[in-house]
């Protein structure tokens, strides 16, 4: 006969702390990645509104007349998705929930006006054919999946509907032939520098070239190759590179963070005109440089 | 003849956690037939694929159920990936296998508390229940959510885990195991709760055979049937995967299975952090969905299917879930006939009925 | 405060849920977060209840359980509407069968967001719910003293207006009969 068997744990928990977190009284520490609530820094807003397409709940609101970013409180999922799909990373994911209350809470925040950064303003996207070497970074950048590239074909098409004007293929186009409408000189003015370095250092010789004393065989600029030219081997301390096949189109100069490759015999000019890119996507950098 | 009663349970009854109805026909106290009509908790979300693009469609199906949740999650994933030909990194489905058994682990401890509950026996619900927190702790250390997950998505994981993580989780589960022997002595040995559960609900291998029923319901009478055995999902091929069987078929050996699955979960974890390889967790995945694609995995509750159809573009033609308790409650409405009125809370229980998978 | 905000007894109902905001409001009856010591019982009966947890969007064969539920419960009572299905609908709002939130259907005092809903933020939105409860409960009170105080007021100007009518009328009379 066996009973009352649960006598040994309930003896045990006499003598034991209680398990009960006294929530009101004592706060509740979060863990890291609770999903909470979603915030957003309205300055890099750019009202593209892919957040919006994306919302599996529809919870969010943009709209570009006025300016302003809305989101439904009692309808968020908080699944993340909007925070993945960001181009300008401006929603993170919050681990305070949001607190009940005796009506539907919509928060609306106020996208301030910006100057002359003008990715979100202007006309359509256009791409400039003669420099452009269809290396399909862009189409692989684009958050709403508007671009169509085919090397082989030599084809580039937007979907003029899908775009979202959010100008993340603008950034990423290491040859800078993309730019939206009839946008800011000023852009026009900058790219037209970078593109003339860059010129000044094609011109040279069509090669590309690395600097073995810097180089630590990372392997990034494989990653980033669109054409898979590139060969890397971190133990046999091995970087090549195959000529013919090499678009010199410039991804794996961006991305090296040694700054040791180049295109030509140029190393010093491309080193400056390195910085944009590179502070554009700080986060993959992490994850692959682990 | 005796005269018949016909007394309506549910939807709203202290003892269920969903509302499902039945009539039960009674006679003196033994139930003699039951009739049960569900349809409380249908919302129809498989139209929702007209609505919402195949990566949205994840976190619609994922919400199903807030008790299966990551297997629903990871059904619907794996379906959509089959149907376009995506394949999944090594530690991805590694990961997923984990944070399978994990969910595994939560809901049969939440079962167990809620058999406990349903003889009246609240101290035993809520110990089970205090143990079951800490796991979900683990859950919301790594996926950032107790119940709902929202971390499987078409082409691998939104996040990765890193390994000093997965080994805080194997001592976790070590430091957890002798708290929950303890408990499920209590279920397996204390006589007043074998009373209740010993001979009540018999199913025959024969009926459970012909009712196709499965799961758990299906192995405690003796079918030997588990979908982790196929190589449909996940690694289990390579963690040396026997499932748990009993033969005796009432609701005694019905909670042994579970119990032994629970002990059989924290093994599998263990072994799995032991041979998990590294990688990237996720591919990159952009384009139209093609073509059909089914997948069938063992929830905690039994097998379910999942089935994608894709006509070339970014709205799933149809996106069919079968879920286990689906099939059970042919199998609960059997063993209601000849029980004792006082035994029915128990032998819903006992089928783990998760009416919210049923209706979808 | 009273009684009734110091031990409020609670009565849960699944309305088309998914079931991860019910096993949080179980959740709270358990050991880590233990509302109990706070003297909420979870009964089943509607009409020893004081506040209703509703989870769930509700569908159409739903809605007539959660408003026979509601109007079996004794007056003052609290809706607390748990997780975002309940308050608006969630992911479901366009599915064909549901409703769209529990405010489709009975009147709506406290809204819980979250999916699913944390036992932090249903502890919060309890509490908060209380203080409704207890508003309710004084404009009650009031309420069955002032119709009380009304009449007899009413009833002490209209029983001196009759006096006066009788004492007019015995007068008129007697100055008719005489």
């Amino acid at each position: 006969m066996k009973t009352f068997r649960i006598a040994k744990v309930l003896f045990k928990s006499m003598f034991k702390k209680p398990a009960t977190l006294m929530y009101p009284v004592v706060p509740r520490e979060w863990q890291e990645r609770t999903r909470g609530s979603i915030d957003i820094e309205v300055d890099k807003c750019i009202a593209c509104g892919i957040c919006a397409k994306r919302c599996p709940a529809d919870a969010i609101e943009v709209s570009r007349d006025p300016k302003q970013w809305i989101i439904h409180r009692m309808q968020c999922i908080q699944c993340g998705e909007c925070v993945q799909a960001c181009p300008k990373k401006c929603l993170a994911m919050n681990k305070q929930y949001t607190e009940p209350q005796t009506e539907k809470v919509v928060d609306t925040y106020v996208i301030p006006e910006k100057e002359a950064k003008g990715s979100a303003g202007g006309g359509d996207l256009t791409c400039n054919k003669d420099e452009c070497v269809y290396c399909g970074l862009c189409a692989k950048a684009c958050p709403a999946d508007a671009l169509k590239v085919d090397r082989k074909e030599k084809i580039w098409e937007v979907d003029q509907d899908a775009c979202a004007k959010c100008g993340a293929c603008v950034e990423k186009c290491p040859k800078k032939c993309l730019s939206m409408g009839d946008a800011e000189e000023e852009k026009k003015a900058e790219t037209a520098e970078e593109k003339s370095d860059a010129a000044a250092g094609d011109a040279d010789s069509e090669k590309l070239t690395c600097n073995k004393d810097e180089c630590v065989y990372c392997g990034l600029c494989a990653k980033e190759c669109p054409v898979d030219a590139l060969k890397v081997d971190r133990k046999e301390k091995l970087w090549e590179v195959d000529e013919e096949t090499c678009l010199k189109c410039g991804a794996c100069v961006d991305k090296c963070p040694k700054k040791c490759l180049s295109i030509g015999a140029a190393a010093e000019e491309t080193a400056d005109s390195n910085d944009a890119p590179d502070s554009e996507n700080p986060g993959e950098k992490d994850l692959d440089a682990e | 003849m005796a005269k018949r009663t016909i007394i309506p349970f549910g939807p709203q009854h202290p003892v269920l956690p969903e509302p499902v109805h039945l009539d039960l026909v009674i006679e003196d106290e033994t139930v003699v037939e039951a009739i049960p009509s569900i349809g409380f908790i249908h919302r129809g979300l498989e139209k929702l694929v007209e609505k919402r693009d195949y990566t949205q469609m994840v976190y619609v199906i994922e919400r199903i159920c807030g008790i299966c949740s990551f297997g629903h999650g990871w059904g619907a994933a794996a379906s959509i990936e089959g149907a376009m030909n995506v394949k999944v990194p090594e530690r991805a489905e590694y990961l997923r296998t984990i944070l399978h058994e994990l969910s595994r682990l939560h809901s049969h401890l939440l079962w167990l508390g809620l058999l406990a509950d349903a003889f009246g026996f609240e101290s035993l619900f809520n110990h089970c229940w205090r143990v079951r927190e800490t796991i979900l702790d683990i859950l919301e250390k790594t996926t950032g959510g107790r119940v709902i997950f929202s971390i499987c998505k078409v082409g691998g994981l939104n996040k990765d885990i890193d390994n000093d993580t997965l080994k805080e989780i194997v001592e976790t589960l070590k430091e957890l195991k002798p708290q929950i022997k303890e408990l499920t002595d209590v279920f397996l040995e204390d006589d007043s709760v074998k009373n209740r559960m010993v001979g009540v609900g018999v199913l025959t291998k024969a009926d459970a055979e012909a009712l196709c029923a499965v799961g758990p319901v299906a192995r405690g009478s003796g079918v030997f049937q588990d979908m982790r055995m196929t190589n449909s999902h996940g690694v289990y091929d390579k963690l040396d995967f026997e499932p748990v069987i009993e033969t005796a078929g009432d609701c005694y050996a019905r909670c042994k299975v579970r119990i032994g699955e629970v002990f059989q979960s924290i093994e599998l974890i263990t072994k799995a952090v032991g041979q998990i390889p590294d990688g990237p967790v996720s591919v990159a995945v952009k384009g139209n969905v093609e073509g059909e694609y089914i997948t069938r995995m063992e929830q905690p509750r039994g097998e379910a299917f999942y089935y994608a159809k894709g006509a070339n573009s970014k709205f799933l033609q149809r996106m069919r879930v079968r879920t286990p308790t689906n099939m059970n409650i042919p199998a609960l409405v059997k063993t209601l006939e000849g029980c004792d009125l006082a035994d029915v809370p128990i032998l819903i229980l006992t089928i783990d009925p998760c009416i919210s998978c049923t209706e979808r | 405060m009273s009684y009734i905000a110091k031990s409020p007894w609670v009565i849960h109902y699944d309305g088309s849920s998914c079931n991860g905001c019910d096993i949080e409001v179980l959740a709270c009856l358990t050991p880590m977060y233990d509302v109990e010591r706070f003297g909420i019982i979870n009964t089943g009966n509607p009409k020893h209840a004081d506040v209703f947890l509703v989870t769930g969007s509700v569908n159409e064969q739903n809605k007539d359980v959660v408003k026979q539920i509601y109007e079996q419960m004794p007056e003052p009572k609290v809706v607390v509407a748990v997780g975002i299905c309940a308050c608006s609908g969630g992911v479901f709002k366009q599915c064909y069968n549901i409703m769209g939130g529990v405010d489709t259907v009975i009147p709506v005092d406290v809204y819980v967001p979250g999916c699913a809903a944390r036992p932090e933020a249903i502890i919060d939105g309890v509490v908060k719910g209380l203080a409704v409860l207890q508003e309710k409960r004084d404009k009650m009170v009031k309420g069955i003293d002032a119709p009380a105080e009304a009449p007899e007021t009413k009833a002490e100007t209209s029983g001196e207006e009759e006096k006066a009518d009788q004492a007019e009328k015995t007068e008129e009379g007697g100055k008719t009969d005489e």
